[in-house]
C-alpha cells in the first residue's frame, strides 16, 4: 500500500519537484500551499506523514507543527520538516514543538524517500 | 553539440519558477548550462538543477560556473562536480 504524504510548501515549484520525487517511489502525494491549507486536508484521507517547509504565509511551518500536535487523533503523525534553514536553534525549536525530523534543501530525492519511508513505517 | 541554455541573474525565488520551466522544456539527452552570468544561486533554483541532473537518461553539464556561485553551491552542500555526477 502506497505511504499519504502531505506536502506543504509556498513555492509551487518546491511543490512540484517534491511530487516529482515521491510519486515514482510509490507515495500517493497531496499538497498544500502553506499551513493554513494544510490543515484542510487532514480527513479524507489521513496522510501517513506531513512534509513541511517552515517559512510561509498565513501558517508557518512551526505553527502547522503545534496545531497538528494539539489535536488528540493526530499527535503520533509523522512530521518531517523539509527547509532551507539549519540553524541549531530552530531545529530545537522544531523538535520541542513535535517535529519528527528535519531534512535540509536542497535535497537528493532518494534521501527524502528514505526518510519519508523511516518515519512513516 | 548543442547550444548550452544561458542562464542569467540572480537565481533566486522570484526566478525559480522560470528556471523550471526552462529545465521542464529542455530536450532529454545532454544538457548543457551556461553559468557565466549568474551572480547568485538559491537552495530551491540548486533543487531545480538537482531534479534536472538526476532524470533518467540525462547528463548534466554546467559550464563556466563563477566562483561566488560555485561557494554557493557547496554552502548549500551541493558543489557543481556533485551536482553533474547524475543518479546515485
Amino acid at each position: 500500500m502506497s505511504l499519504a504524504v502531505l506536502a506543504v510548501d509556498d513555492s509551487r515549484t518546491m511543490r512540484d519537484l517534491i511530487r516529482a520525487a515521491l510519486t515514482p517511489a510509490g507515495f500517493a502525494v497531496r499538497t498544500a500551499e502553506d499551513g493554513a491549507a494544510a490543515l484542510d486536508h487532514l480527513a479524507d484521507p489521513r496522510p501517513d506523514v506531513v512534509l513541511t517547509d517552515l517559512n510561509m504565509p498565513r501558517l508557518d511551518g512551526f505553527g502547522l507543527i503545534a496545531e497538528l500536535r494539539r489535536r488528540e487523533a493526530l499527535r503520533g503523525l509523522p512530521i518531517l520538516v523539509l527547509t532551507t534553514e539549519s540553524a541549531p536553534a530552530l531545529k530545537d525549536c522544531a523538535r520541542r514543538a513535535g517535529a519528527t525530523g528535519w531534512i535540509v534543501k536542497p535535497f537528493e530525492p532518494g534521501q527524502l524517500v528514505a526518510a519519508l519511508r523511516r518515519v512513516a513505517c | 553539440m548543442a547550444e548550452p541554455l544561458r542562464l542569467s541573474g540572480r537565481l533566486d525565488l522570484a526566478a525559480v519558477d522560470a528556471l523550471h520551466r526552462a529545465l521542464l522544456a529542455a530536450p532529454p539527452g545532454e544538457l548543457r548550462l551556461d553559468l557565466s552570468q549568474v551572480s547568485r544561486i538559491g537552495a530551491l533554483a540548486l533543487q531545480c538543477l538537482l531534479a534536472a541532473a538526476r532524470v533518467e537518461g540525462r547528463r548534466l553539464l554546467l559550464e563556466n560556473v563563477p566562483e561566488a556561485v560555485r561557494e554557493e553551491c557547496r554552502l548549500l552542500g551541493l558543489p557543481p562536480e556533485l551536482l553533474m555526477e547524475g543518479a546515485p
